[in-house]
């Protein structure tokens, strides 16, 4: 299994579009809280908000790794490498699983950093102008939260391709999900009576775990996690399987 | 040695392969010939489990492909020079096929010299030739050293250097003893590299056995024969029951000759012997690989175009002639042809 994370791993730090998302996910949330903490006239209460600041523009970052994610895999298909690949280690499950380590550990690791530097950046600005930045135990809580949702959804963008196998498809179902799908499920459990159906969508329930402040009627954090880590669980496990059966 | 049994495999309701079943011996050079659709690449890509057949087994020394630890010891496989990532550079692309087997990146250096490419190494192979990817797919069959090589058209984009180069690399190989099965559009190149071959056409096996063999089998045979009394001979021929082409050679300065079939030379020999007839030529002729391929695979052609001219072979070049009878009712008649026919 070592010799599969190294080759993962080379593959992932030899392809430039996966160091540009990277750059892309990063910049987003540094030069919003940059802007923000040299910008906002109130520096104390910018300070106070800033770990919801980070947590929230970093959603973006979140959705950003999941194309990672997801390009980790699907340009294996568009390229045929996946063919080259699995010709050089014929047993697909152990293949997948090293790959959706490797995609998994970068993310946690590139958001991990990507958070640190953002709210250090925030919070070095805001302690100059007078702020005082001193997280809560909750707002540590949300922070690694982010980190754990970056990861989930880069698995999700990885499940996701495993059964599509098509990258402007997998993308677009990723970034759909969010914005369209939930919002129509939303409507219709809404229209049928359900007072707070954010327990029922996989991706809003699950932004909870980057939320400083849950308010009343939201799940947990973790069963948050649990839900979507169970829905991406089925992903990537459902992906395996068919593509064990599938021709590469 | 690779063992091929009842191999099948369908795509909708088209059978791709249908029931193939050879072996590819080691120390030799085998090629994989069949028309374009006739499910060459189809059956590599089986062989290595990339795609599922729906029957039939495929053994490496005994063992399926799947259940092979790092095959890239014992397995090296070039199917298609363009599956690569564009934006990799071809050291790269090395690497990470090579990490997989626990290959160590100075072999990887050392596969990239013996190919040629160690200063478009650091290179992205979007700006690769097809002729310099192939080469990389050469580097990656060869990184484990591996004791069989399946290698699908790998001289498609080499210019004739390289050409001539995968040819050695590949002679090489067999004669360390390797198994090498390739496939190749190019039957003048396997006819000097393959020791035999496997045909196959629309997804069923033609024939299989030496290169010679195959050749000896399918391909027309006939006799060239030139004298200053080709007429008197060419009469001889017919009246024995022989089919006689009269070869268009005026203004070559050569020696009148005609093309035979249905007799040998011996033949063909003793009877201007007979007739005191003065012979320039006389010469048993053989089709090509080409020749032989064509018969061979005639009526297993999925895609057939329609040619502008006649695909006749000319007469120099290969016999356009009808199948000569099994037992040819040749009679040589006793007749002196330097004194106007007299006995």
């Amino acid at each position: 299994m070592t010799h599969l994370l190294r080759s993962e791993w080379i593959k992932i730090r030899t392809v430039r579009v996966n160091y540009v998302l990277g750059i892309i996910a990063a910049a987003f949330p540094i030069v919003i809280i940059v802007l923000v903490a040299l910008l906002n006239t109130d520096a104390d209460s910018a300070a106070h908000d800033l770990p919801g600041a980070v947590t929230g523009t970093m959603l973006v970052t979140a959705l950003l790794l999941g194309v990672v994610g997801a390009l980790n895999l699907t340009s294996e298909y568009s390229h045929n490498t996946i063919r080259t690949t699995f010709a050089a280690v014929p047993q697909r499950t152990r293949v997948l699983l090293a790959k959706a380590a490797v995609s998994l550990a970068v993310t946690l690791v590139v958001a991990a950093l990507i958070e640190a530097v953002t709210f250090a950046l925030g919070a070095v600005i805001l302690n100059a102008r007078g702020g005082s930045v001193s997280p809560t135990g909750t707002e540590k809580a949300a922070m690694l939260g982010l980190v754990v949702l970056c990861g989930m959804l880069s698995l999700l963008g990885y499940g996701l391709g495993l059964i599509i196998r098509n990258s402007p498809a997998t993308v677009a179902i990723l970034i759909l999900w969010p914005l369209l799908l939930e919002s129509i499920v939303r409507a219709v459990l809404t229209a049928a009576g359900v007072d707070n159906p954010t327990p029922w969508l996989p991706y809003q329930s699950a932004l909870q775990m980057a939320k400083p402040d849950l308010e009343s009627g939201d799940p947990s954090r973790v069963r948050a996690g649990l839900f979507l880590g169970v829905i991406v669980i089925a992903f990537v496990v459902t992906g395996i399987f068919i593509n064990e059966r599938r021709d590469a | 040695m690779i063992e091929v049994r009842g191999l099948t495999k369908r795509f909708g309701r088209t059978t791709a392969v249908n029931d193939l079943s050879f072996d590819v011996r080691p120390g030799r050079v085998t090629g994989f010939l069949g028309p374009n659709g006739s499910g060459k690449s189809t059956s590599m890509r089986c062989m290595l489990a990339l795609d599922r057949p729906d029957s039939g087994t495929v053994r490496f020394d005994g063992r399926a492909y799947d259940t092979i630890r790092d095959p890239l010891f014992e397995v090296g496989a070039l199917l298609d020079a363009g599956y690569v990532h564009p934006g990799r550079n071809g050291r790269n692309h090395l690497r990470m096929i090579a990490a997989s087997n626990g290959i160590g990146d100075k072999r990887v250096d050392e596969v990239l010299a013996l190919v040629g490419l160690s200063d478009a190494a650091k290179r992205r192979v979007g700006t690769y030739s097809l002729g310099m990817r192939q080469r990389l797919g050469l580097a990656s069959v060869l990184l484990g050293d591996p004791s069989v090589v399946i290698l699908d058209e790998p001289a498609n984009g080499l210019d004739p250097e390289g050409i001539r180069w995968i040819r050695d690399v590949l002679v090489h190989l067999a004669s360390q003893g390797k198994t090498v099965l390739v496939s190749s559009h190019l039957l003048s190149e396997m006819a000097q590299m393959a020791d035999d071959l496997v045909v196959i056409g629309l997804g069923r096996l033609i024939d299989t056995g030496t290169v010679a063999d195959f050749v000896a089998r399918n391909a027309r045979h006939w006799v060239r024969v030139r004298s200053p009394h080709i007429a008197q001979i060419a009469d001889q021929l017919r009246s024995g029951g022989a089919t006689v082409t009269m070869l268009d050679d005026a203004g070559t300065g050569l020696t009148p000759g005609i093309d035979v079939i249905g007799v040998t030379a011996i033949q063909i020999g003793e009877l201007a012997a007979r007739s005191s007839a003065i012979l320039h030529e006389l010469s048993p002729q053989q089709g090509s690989l080409e020749d032989a391929f064509l018969e061979a695979t005639a009526g297993a052609q999925e895609y057939r175009s329609t040619s502008p001219v006649d695909n006749s072979p000319p007469a120099p070049s290969g016999p356009a002639y009808a199948t000569p009878p099994q037992q040819p009712p040749f009679a040589p008649p006793a007749t002196n042809l330097t004194n106007g026919g007299q006995p």
